[in-house]
């Protein structure tokens, strides 16, 4: 075989062919916009996953500037049969980062179209494009003292709510559930047709923003998580920021109390009492996160011992489990609230309560609260710290919001994780009536040993949780196909055709959540 | 041109997005050890282990270039 001057070809395209293709999207946009050498890719290379990088090096990046650009891209791909995979921001960490499902094809990056469109401060609506960040929402809304607060994911300071939302990410206050939150979207279609959601059809409207459904079918669900379309604007909810904001922690001593933490929660969820995405960390996601490394404890290869997991609570003032939630609302409406939880946790007879005056500075008391408000930053990041290496994938299965349902999959989860020498670092995200269960399989990927070990462990952890009725709700690029299975033959068939109707030739994203033509 | 009140792009990223883990223990201190610009350019570029990489999209090659100098000529920071 002749090497290729390229990283990769697009399956099934010869190098010829797609010279001819990559002289085209030159002309189209720009000959600064395209590129193919291995130092412009490299970043588009760097995957957390346990499997071999070169599995998603894409054959060549375009930067698209405007709609028009995505639009004439798509002309092109369908001209060649060239396969492209679009990203946002591409911080998709643990689920892929920014490089293609399939090795070969085209990452169109859409970073460098980055305007904040539109924010109403009192609609409390914002209209955005795929490069802008929660960083540049937060810039904007405190140099203009906007009175809104944002929702994000971890990887807040780099991420965006565009990319986030279409992979159905979630976040930590009120409106920590992404897509519920979004409304009205800009999809352009696989043949170069402008298509808006909701009200956004309608000339001269103004209620794109406001009013979700639209009329006839609402299809925003159906270009998330799915590669029908290629989103190019979307608008989505903002919470009024509150006059009073209180974060507070619970601390559990043993991992057995999941069940009755869970049990205690629900109802305060459900009611509204606690209004925010609630989280149920285990000790090890809030070690890491406060600088704690296992070679502090550790050298020696294989799962961290239980002994080892009470010293580290000890010696960082953790729970087994830690409950971080807030109050928001007015000094009153906060109290009220307040005093039944206390009363709630005292009745339950476990449980330490923390509260903001006495945590003070502390992490990782300070980055959930500043994650329940809002608030950019990259703390979390420490997890990767936890065993090093670069290797990290998210094994996320939902849950029940049910105590013995948490307990159940939490056991089975650490079983298996140990049996092949890794950690459970995990957390549950707490909605109304589910859990997001988020496990960050972390393995040192410098150690091809150990590399192989975490592919198994995932292939496993699927497995034994779908012989459970489990399925996770978001998966890592390697694994998609494989999840796609979990949700049944009916399923990928309806899929399939839509696919076939809304983009004949499979260029768009073939193989994002096992969809292709 | 190094204007005391207003920084550059590339020390503005630094803030924005490097101190981020840089400044927090997450990542290594960065800042006063000297460090050769090539290393930044080509780690930023490349990620390293836990480090993310940074596209061209995300920092162009100039504002890059500039970071790295900013970084690499910078003064050790200040023992809390």
């Amino acid at each position: 075989m002749t090497k290729s001057k390229y990283l990769a070809l697009p399956k099934g395209v010869s190098e010829n062919r797609f010279d001819a293709a990559i002289k085209k999207f030159t002309a189209a946009v720009g000959a600064d916009h395209v590129l193919t050498s291995a130092e412009h890719l490299a970043p588009y290379t760097k995957v957390m996953m346990a499997v071999e990088t070169a599995k998603h090096h894409p054959s060549a990046v375009i930067m698209a500037t405007s709609v028009e650009d995505v639009q004439a891209v798509l002309k092109v791909c369908n001209e060649y049969k060239i396969p492209v995979w679009t990203i946002s921001t591409g911080r998709n960490f643990g689920y892929g980062s920014a490089a293609p499902v399939e090795r070969g094809q085209i990452v169109l990056d859409l970073k460098k179209m980055n305007k904040i469109i539109h924010i109403d401060p009192e609609l409390c609506t914002a209209l955005v494009e795929p490069g802008v960040t929660y960083q540049m929402l937060y810039d904007y809304i405190e140099e203009n003292k906007l009175p809104l607060m944002l929702s994000f994911p971890a990887p807040s300071a780099i991420a965006g709510p565009l990319g986030n939302t279409m992979d159905r990410g979630v976040g930590y206050t009120p409106y920590g559930e992404h897509f519920l939150m979004q409304c009205g979207m800009e999809v352009v279609m696989a043949n170069g047709d402008v298509l808006r959601t909701g009200m956004g059809g309608v000339k001269g409207d103004k209620a794109w923003q406001v009013f979700k459904w639209g009329y006839g079918p609402t299809l925003d669900g159906m270009f998330t998580q799915s590669n029908y379309g290629i989103c190019t604007k979307m608008g989505f909810w903002l919470m009024p920021k509150p006059p009073v904001f209180k974060p507070f922690e619970i601390q559990y001593e043993n991992e057995a109390d999941i069940g009755e933490i869970v049990e205690l929660l629900r109802p305060l969820r459900i009611a509204q009492i606690i209004p925010n995405a609630v989280v149920i960390a285990g000790v090890l996601w809030e070690a890491s996160t406060c600088n704690t490394r296992r070679s502090d404890y550790l050298t020696t290869p294989g799962h961290t011992p239980d002994a080892v997991l009470k010293q580290i609570q000890k010696d960082k003032h953790l729970g087994a489990w830690n409950v971080y939630a807030a109050l928001y609302g007015s000094a009153e409406q906060v109290e009220v609230n307040w005093k039944i939880i206390t009363e709630t946790i005292k009745r339950s007879g476990k449980g330490t309560l923390i509260t903001q005056e006495e945590a003070g500075d502390r992490q990782p008391f300070k980055y959930r609260a500043q994650l329940m408000s809002g608030v950019p930053n990259l703390q979390e990041f420490g997890l990767y710290n936890w065993r090093g290496g670069g290797g990290s994938m998210w094994f996320a299965p939902v849950s029940q919001a049910r105590g013995g349902e948490c307990e159940k999959q939490v056991k089975l989860a650490k079983t298996i994780l140990n049996k092949h020498g890794l950690d459970y670092v995990g957390e549950f995200i707490v909605g109304w009536r589910d859990m997001h269960h988020v496990i960050d399989v972390l393995f040192d990927r410098t150690s091809e040993e150990e590399t192989r070990r975490a592919n198994a462990c995932f292939n496993e952890l699927l497995d034994e949780f779908e012989k459970e009725g489990y399925a996770v709700y978001r998966v890592n690029t390697a694994f998609q196909e494989r999840v796609a299975n979990s949700y049944g033959p009916v399923k990928r068939d309806v899929e399939r055709k839509i696919k076939r109707a809304l983009d004949p030739n499979g260029i768009l994203s073939p193989g994002k959540s096992g969809i292709r033509i | 041109a190094q204007d005391t009140l207003k920084i550059s792009e590339g020390q503005r990223f630094y803030q924005k997005v490097c101190a981020k883990c840089h400044e927090a223990g997450t990542g290594p201190v960065i800042l006063g050890r000297g460090l050769p610009e090539i290393a930044i350019t080509t780690i930023a570029r490349h990620g390293n282990n836990a480090m993310p990489a940074f596209r061209l999209s995300d920092i162009d090659d100039a504002t890059l270039q500039d970071l790295a100098a900013y970084v690499s000529k910078s003064p050790a920071p200040k023992k809390p």
